[in-house]
């Protein structure tokens, strides 16, 4: 025997040595799956530790609350970048080995078999990344805990014990991620024609498939019916909603960017084009010829830039929409309120009464019970003087006339007990106190629902006849009409009550949500920054590396070193900016369907673009991506022989 | 010399027709916008076992089509291939990729060979393909008969092209295909490595009966074949039986100037 060469196991042979060649180009992936497994086992394990806590009291079920919806949602978006970077990252390989999967369908492979090759590296790319992910929870968790206390949402937080499932769900979760993001890739190495070897450029010739225009464009249907048809919504749900319009938008986008990157990038690159310099036109004609590349780069600015922009919008305008809201419908001149949960002591209202043309208007807030045919059912009431309500905010009727409240045994109802005909003006239920006696009182009034920022409860009494029966019931709120907020505040001075405008009051009713929901952004955006830097030096490592003949040839052709790393870097930048651009686009279009989707439920409500964040993101992603394609191009450049033959 | 099983003598078949491949009324087009490009304009022709056919004809003559579709790696428009007795039409990709591993060997002028893996690996690719265990023997026998036994390691890129193409040719041979194609395999070599491929064909045919139609443009090695077939316009111009360099010079000639 001549010559004994050790061989693997014959059917893995190829995808595996194909694995070892490529390692560098399937990082990517990898780091993406570790970085999303990681999170997920962490969420999970705190998620696990925390409906174990809920049953604990209290404090610890609001925390338990807390903790899932904020990491829900950062899993929820995490699993989506994932994909989204692990089946660019695919799409991408196999693009580029079209000559070598062509190779082994005319060496006999089977479009089966080259479809198989590709899930396989998948498989084992993401089993890896997946299991390194799932045993890091226990690292995770603490720092995602310790990422909520700080923020000083929740008082006191509690440990996270160490448990099997969470790590066996992100592992399964990462496995699955993977497989999903290279399927759409393996199909398309599945349709590689033998015959492509023998051709001699590889050029993109058909880079979309009919896969990829139906899946785009049922998308971009989908999104566009969702921002055209908003379904009302409220600022609890906005998030969600937000998150699922952008993710639709930012995937149609994805999938259709070989149609709509190329021209925009020519466009971009026009001013340029028309110079003297070579770069401008350089760049601009291989931006179409070199679709797959380019859409490459700019999906991962697309999706953090579009992600970023349409959650941060959303809060944004929750929030600007509550503080308006507030502002508008608070006629008031101060507001005094008591810290926290607590109440506005009487000496308090009493000394605010007592200024000179001042008038005072104090809502206190209890519970009733009113008698149903299914028994009693409890809500929330305010005890207000219906004289000086209105005067102090603004209240919209709806029907009768909230005067009738200074009437004994009455009661006003807001908008949404309005549906139950006993309940109409004129109409009398019986209506139990928490003291035990029960009086039958008359509906006087319908008052609308006018904001979700100043919500008004379903029951609204004299405030006296509350205060009579509902020992618990405290004075949340005292409005001021006719004295400013310093002379309030002096008037007031040593009760322990706080005086201030309607903006205050705004504040201290809705900021600590805002602070809960950035904390949530910050998860999310560095979290989804992080897949960016990823996804884009993954795909300029790979096509710059791809490049070699190009750049000798432009070398041959005049090309100074310095010339070619600037093309390199103005190409890659080119194509951010392009994927920022509509990744703007996504989220003005997001952030006005919400709008329109919460104006049943806010006055002032606006559309607020952050517009810095967004340049911020933006620039971050330039700028890695001209850094990389510099370090990649001159990497390439610089090295002498590739340890690896290029295409023949 | 240790050779190849060539497909005629390979055991287990039964009723090998005498004619290895039979072409009828091949047509093919390319349609590039708007304008129409006829490839093959209605080719019929034989192929007996045991021959060795070059094909030849100016450049856009519809060669290449021509061998792509007899090998089953493309499909003409209208017209019957059959390869070793079994009608290609209407098979799926599936079933033709299968039924090409058994029965068709290729080498082209690019050598095609994977860079990443080495020469003994490429060679043991088709039978890991399809499925088979590659017996070392068998993939080592492949090697040796085309002088490279002791390169069996080395990758492509550390082989002179000469060296890389009778790897090919190995790869192309080590399942005992029924046909053997290959596409100017001389194109890219110098005069001596040229020679030292066409003489390991011509040994190939003449040993152990293999079939074997080339494409080349080249008389010098045209005239290592039994038989040459002109093609011009996608349409058969005529043969020429025991070919010399310059008889196949001479009709070459004429052939463009007509
Ligand atoms: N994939 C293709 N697309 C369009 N036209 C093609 C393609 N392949 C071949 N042709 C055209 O068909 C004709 C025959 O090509 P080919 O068989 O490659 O010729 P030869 O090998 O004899 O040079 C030429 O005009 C060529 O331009
Ligand atoms: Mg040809």
């Amino acid at each position: 025997m001549p010559t004994q060469t050790r061989m693997t196991a014959p059917t893995s042979a190829h995808p595996l040595s194909g694995l070892r060649s490529r390692a560098a180009a399937l990082t990517g992936t990898a780091l993406a799956l570790v970085l999303g497994s990681a999170l997920t086992s962490g969420t999970l394990l705190v998620i696990a530790a925390a409906a174990q806590a809920s049953d604990a009291g209290e404090n610890a079920r609001y925390w338990a609350t807390v903790v899932m919806v904020l990491l829900g949602t950062a899993t929820t978006v995490a699993c989506f970048v994932s994909v989204f970077v692990v089946a660019s990252t695919f799409a991408l390989n196999v693009a580029l080995r079209r000559r070598e999967l062509a190779l082994l369908r005319l060496s006999g492979a089977t479009p089966g078999q080259v479809r198989r090759s590709v899930l396989a590296e998948a498989l084992v790319t993401g089993a890896l990344a997946a299991a390194l992910g799932a045993a890091l929870g226990p690292i995770t968790a603490p720092v995602l805990t310790g990422l909520i206390d700080r923020s000083g949402l929740v008082a006191g937080g509690f440990p996270v014990p160490y448990a099997v499932w969470p790590q066996a769900v992100s592992f399964g979760l990462g496995l699955a991620v993977a497989l999903t993001g290279a399927w759409a890739a393996s199909r398309r190495a599945g349709r590689i024609s033998p015959l492509e070897a023998l051709r001699e450029a590889s050029i993109d010739r058909k880079p979309m498939t009919r896969s990829r225009w139906t899946g785009g464009l049922a998308f971009l249907a989908i999104g566009l019916w969702q921002v055209a048809h908003a379904p009302s919504t409220s600022s609890d749900s906005a998030l969600t909603d937000t998150t699922l319009v952008a993710a639709c938008l930012i995937t149609a986008v994805a999938l259709l960017a070989p149609v709509i990157v190329p021209p925009l990038l020519r466009a971009a690159c026009l001013p340029l084009a028309r110079g003297r310099g070579a770069n401008g036109m350089l760049a601009r004609e291989n931006a179409g010829a070199a679709v797959q590349r380019t859409a490459a780069t700019a999906a991962p600015a697309l999706v953090t830039v579009g992600l970023a922009a349409a959650l941060a919008g959303a809060l944004g305008t929750v929030s600007a929409a509550q503080l308006g809201d507030v502002r508008h419908l608070v006629r008031a001149d101060a507001v005094v309120s008591a810290p926290g949960d607590g109440s506005v002591p009487e000496a308090a209202v009493d000394a605010a009464a007592a200024i000179d043309g001042a008038t005072v208007s104090a809502q206190s807030r209890g519970e009733v019970y009113l008698s149903k045919p299914d028994g009693d059912e409890r809500r929330a009431a305010i005890g207000i003087d219906a004289r000086t309500w209105p005067r102090a905010i603004a209240v919209n009727i709806l029907q009768g006339d909230l005067g009738g409240l200074s009437w004994p045994d009455t009661m006003a109802v807001a908008q949404q007990e309005a549906g139950d005909p006993a309940m109409s003006v004129g109409k009398a239920i019986p209506v139990r106190f928490p003291d035990g006696t029960t009086r039958r009182l008359e509906v006087v009034a319908v008052v609308r629902q006018v904001s979700e920022a100043l919500p008004i409860p379903s029951v609204l009494l004299d405030r006296d006849l509350l205060r009579a029966h509902d020992q618990r019931a405290r004075t949340e709120v005292a409005y001021v009409s006719g004295a400013d907020v310093p002379e309030v505040r002096a008037a007031i001075a040593g009760t322990g009550a706080r005086t201030g405008n309607a903006a205050d009051y705004a504040e201290a009713l809705h900021g600590t949500a805002r602070d809960s929901n950035n904390v949530l952004l910050a998860l999310v955006g560095g979290m989804s920054l992080a897949y960016t830097f990823i996804a884009l030096a993954n795909t300029l490592v790979m096509t710059t590396a791809d490049r070699r003949r190009e750049f000798a040839m432009l070398r041959m052709a005049g090309a100074t070193r310095g010339q070619i790393v600037r093309l390199a870097a103005y190409e890659a930048a080119a194509a951010v900016l392009v994927g920022a651009l509509l990744g703007i686009t996504v989220a003005l279009l997001t952030l006005r369907s919400l709008a329109s989707a919460l104006s049943e439920n806010f006055v002032t409500i606006s559309p607020v673009m952050p517009w810095a964040l967004t340049a911020a993101a933006t620039g971050a992603c330039l700028a890695a991506a001209a850094a990389t394609a510099a370090l990649t191009a001159t990497y390439t450049l610089g090295w002498p022989r590739q340890p690896r033959m290029p295409r023949s | 010399m240790t050779g190849f099983p060539a497909g005629a003598h390979r055991g287990g078949m039964t009723a090998i027709p005498d004619t290895a491949l039979r072409l009828r009324d091949l047509r093919k087009e390319y349609r590039m916008g708007k304008q129409t490009v006829t490839a093959l304009d209605g080719v019929t022709l034989d192929l007996p076992r045991g021959s060795f056919t070059a094909v030849m004809g100016p450049s856009g003559s519809g060669k290449s089509t021509l061998l792509h579709c007899a090998a089953g790696l493309d499909r003409p428009d209208s017209g019957t291939v059959e390869l070793a007795g079994t009608p290609l039409g209407g098979l799926s990709e599936r079933a033709l990729t299968k039924l090409r591993r058994g029965r068709a060997g290729f080498v082209f002028q690019a050598f095609n060979l994977l860079p990443s893996l080495t020469a003994a690996q490429n060679v043991s690719l088709p039978l890991r393909l399809a499925r088979r265990r590659p017996a070392l023997a068998q993939v080592a026998r492949a090697l040796a008969a085309v002088g490279l036994a002791e390169r069996a390691r080395h990758r492509p890129a550390e082989l002179s092209g000469g060296q890389q193409q009778r790897v090919a040719v190995a790869r192309a041979l080590v399942t005992s295909p029924d046909v053997l194609f290959a596409d100017e395999p001389t194109g890219a070599l110098d005069t001596k490595s040229s020679h030292q491929v066409m003489g390991l064909l011509r040994q190939l045919v003449d040993e152990h009966g293999q079939t074997v139609v080339m494409v080349t443009h080249d008389p010098v090695v045209a005239a290592w074949a039994d038989r040459v077939v002109f093609l011009r316009d996608g349409r058969l111009a005529g043969q020429l039986d025991r070919p010399t360099p310059e008889t196949v010079a001479n009709r070459l000639a004429h052939l463009e100037d007509a």
